[in-house]
């Protein structure tokens, strides 16, 4: 007969023994291993991983190739925090007292539950040269606007960013919704009997209220943007004036058959998305843990 | 040439996990083949066929098999995506007949594949030494290709063209020719970048006429300076995109979009190969007026051309039926029909295409050559300087390039210092 301590390990470890070893194979163990390619000039094949210490990393930092494609992730950092503006602002709207209030909720969220695949598709199709767009500009007297949203080179990347604020900034929105409906109604009430104005209420109670969220959103925003991949990937094939880090990183790997520098890549995308984390707890933390 | 290929599916994939995850332990765990010469059991045969799988053409290619040799079963697997493929082959289990993927190295020829020398083909074969170790032979070519523009001759009449150029200056004045008529001149397709790739490794070696030529570049540190072939072959690939003879809005093109075009007549040529002629016919136009022509690259008029094998088909070394797969290689190239059905060069010295438009290719090209491999060296170097030569991705460098002659430069620097890293 067991004794009841025994058991009780016992069952803790058995529950937990298949979510963990699930856990250390496809994560664990996948990352161990991606870091020590990094240190290797593998090249996705053979059974030799010849020990390069840190040149790949060094080859990321010297070759402007590489890491300058950063400068492309740049419009969807600028689009994603417009997007979470629009979020909340959408959120707040929709949590105030207006009719049909659940239908715009739904309309809004729906580009987050389409197919992420198909809406690039969509937008490439928009964005031809003799598109919807276009065409839209041209039947409302714009027609000095239009533009090759795709073929102009200083244009495009902000073209692509907005598809992905379009398709997020639903999710953010739902999340500031709930965020907002869990402020207490005493807090608005009180204030209304002191005197504040809409404004000011957004300000002292609403978004002090939902910090935590609006750092949470913003987090997966900016994480989002330094990982932009689908979008550029399919609408242009992630041609050089749209390629962002991490389509390079595929790049490296498949086409250069170089699984050593883009293992080197994703480790280095990897610190710099902590790194990021980190500041913009300093900056916004206010000792509320989050994340 | 992997022109089948389809790369859209690994859209959402963290590269990161993808990375991270290819097993390292390329254990074969099959067992011990047994030497019976008899012709038996079931094969699992991969192909990047897709279209063939959907419009049934491979149960009958099976079928056929299996009647030929009674006993056997023929399974097909169908790929789009050569990651999947590699990683089964990390693992050690991947189908009994299967294609060679580009990433695969002469010397690691014999730890995947059986030799198939003892097929009795030998040098009746094109492409015999193309995928061969020590003079073992691990590859058969399902077909040739020989590379191309494909024009629609409805177009061509459209504009007043009485005849296909055969120079380069004539090219050029035919591209006006059809840009005042209102057609698009030359498709490039530059958002699915492979297209792009044949300004890279085919035209070089046809301005230089010389099949080995992309293989002589590991000797200059200086191979895109703009006097070389390749320099002259990206230059007119550049001139195209300056002149408006591309598509209108060139960076936002699409594959399946140009082929209805071509076969609308809007746009008139394609540089590609000659498997692309069924795909324009099939997206309907007449056969009668499509055609095929060597790209007039030279002054002269006397343009060559040279065939290239499409993909090699090689029999799994773990294989339990290793006689089977040897002889469903050996029927597919040799008997099966099924050069002519995708359109190309039968793989078989003694048999002729019975496509037309390749026969009209054939009366036009002062010579045919015989392609070769590039160089394992070539490879490295081209890799390392991370330049993308034969997928495309170095063509758009320079389509994009504000400055042609500064593109060249940083492509030649990028060339000296890979090579310098990794020695002759």
């Amino acid at each position: 007969m067991l004794s009841y301590n025994t058991q009780k390990k016992l069952l803790i470890f058995s529950f937990l023994a298949i979510p963990l070893a699930l856990l250390i194979t496809f994560s664990f163990y996948p990352a161990v291993k991606l870091i020590y390619y990094s240190f290797t000039s593998w090249d996705g094949l053979s059974n030799n991983y010849p020990w390069v210490g840190l040149s790949n990393y060094k080859s990321i930092f010297t070759n402007p190739g590489l890491f300058g494609a950063f400068g492309h992730n740049f419009s969807y950092l600028v689009c994603g925090i417009i997007q979470n503006i629009i979020a909340l602002y959408f959120a707040i709207i929709l949590n105030s007292k207006i009719k049909a209030k659940n239908f715009f909720r739904s309309v809004l969220f729906t580009p987050y539950i389409l197919n992420a695949v198909a809406i690039v598709f969509i937008f490439k199709f928009i964005y031809l040269d003799t598109g919807a767009l276009n065409l839209l500009l041209q039947h409302m007297g714009l027609g000095s606007l239009q533009q090759d949203w795709i073929g102009n080179d200083s244009i495009v990347n902000w073209s692509l960013a907005f598809v992905s604020m379009w398709e997020y900034f639903g999710f953010n929105m739902v999340i500031y919704l709930a965020a907002l409906q869990s402020v207490p109604q005493e807090m608005y009430e009180a204030a209304k009997i002191d005197g504040a104005n809409k404004w000011k209420t957004l300000i002292y109670i609403t978004i002090p209220n939902i910090k935590g969220i609006i750092q949470i959103n913003l987090l997966l925003t900016i994480s989002g943007a330094l990982e932009a991949f689908n979008i550029p990937f399919i609408m242009t094939n992630a041609s050089p004036p749209t390629a962002t880090f991490l389509t390079n990183t595929m790049n490296v790997a498949f086409t250069f058959g170089n699984y050593g520098l883009a293992s080197a890549m994703a480790v280095v995308l990897l610190v710099l998305v902590g790194v990021v984390i980190f500041i913009q707890q300093k900056l916004l933390g206010g000792g509320r843990d989050v994340v | 040439m992997k022109k089948w290929t389809i790369t859209v599916s690994t859209a959402g994939l963290a590269s990161a996990l993808l990375l991270g995850g290819l097993a390292s332990t390329a254990v074969p765990t099959m067992a011990k083949t047994k030497k019976t010469s008899n012709i038996t059991g079931t094969i699992t045969v991969l192909t990047n066929r897709t279209d063939m799988q959907a419009n049934g053409m491979l149960n009958q290619y099976s079928k056929e098999f299996e009647k030929l040799y009674p006993g056997t079963k023929v399974k097909w697997e169908t790929f789009v995506d050569n990651n999947t493929v590699q990683v089964q082959m990390n693992g050690g289990v991947y189908p009994d007949v299967m294609m060679i993927l580009p990433t695969i190295t002469p010397q690691e020829l014999p730890n995947f594949f059986a030799p198939l020398n003892n097929l009795g083909l030998g040098n009746k074969l094109y492409f015999n030494n193309f995928e061969a170790y020590q003079g073992k032979v691990y590859g058969i070519a399902t077909f040739g290709d020989v590379n191309g523009i494909v024009y629609n001759k409805l177009a061509f009449k459209k504009a007043g063209i009485k005849s296909t150029p055969t120079t380069l200056s004539q090219f050029y004045q035919d591209c006006a020719l059809l840009k005042k008529a209102g057609i698009t001149p030359i498709a490039l397709n530059y958002t699915d970048k492979w297209p792009l790739q044949y300004w890279t490794d085919v035209l070089p070696d046809l301005i230089s006429q010389n099949a080995n030529y992309l293989n002589t570049m590991v000797s200059s540190n200086t191979p895109f300076s703009p006097n070389t072939p390749m320099g002259k072959s990206l230059n007119v690939a550049r001139t195209i995109v300056n002149k408006g003879y591309a598509e209108p809005d060139f960076k936002n093109t699409n594959w399946a979009n140009s082929k209805t075009m071509m076969a609308k007549g809007k746009y008139a040529m394609m540089f590609l190969g000659n498997w692309a002629v069924p795909q324009v016919i099939a997206d309907g136009i007449p056969s009668k007026d499509v055609g095929f022509f060597p790209f007039p690259a030279s002054n002269n008029g006397k343009n060559i051309a040279i065939l290239t094998p499409d993909w090699f088909l090689a029999v799994n070394k773990h294989s339990k039926h290793i006689p089977t797969a040897e002889a469903f290689v050996k029927w597919e190239v040799t008997q099966s029909g099924y050069a002519n059905y995708a359109g190309g060069i039968p793989t078989l010295k003694s048999q002729k295409s019975g496509v037309p438009q390749l026969i009209q290719f054939e009366k036009q090209a002062s010579k045919v050559i015989e392609g070769l491999p590039q160089s394992a060296q070539w490879t490295k170097i081209s890799n390392g300087a991370q330049l993308d030569l034969t997928g495309g991705g170095a063509v758009q460098t320079v389509l994009t390039a504000s400055n042609f002659s500064s593109a060249l430069n940083q492509m030649n620097q990028a060339w000296a210092n890979a090579k310098s890293l990794i020695g002759n």
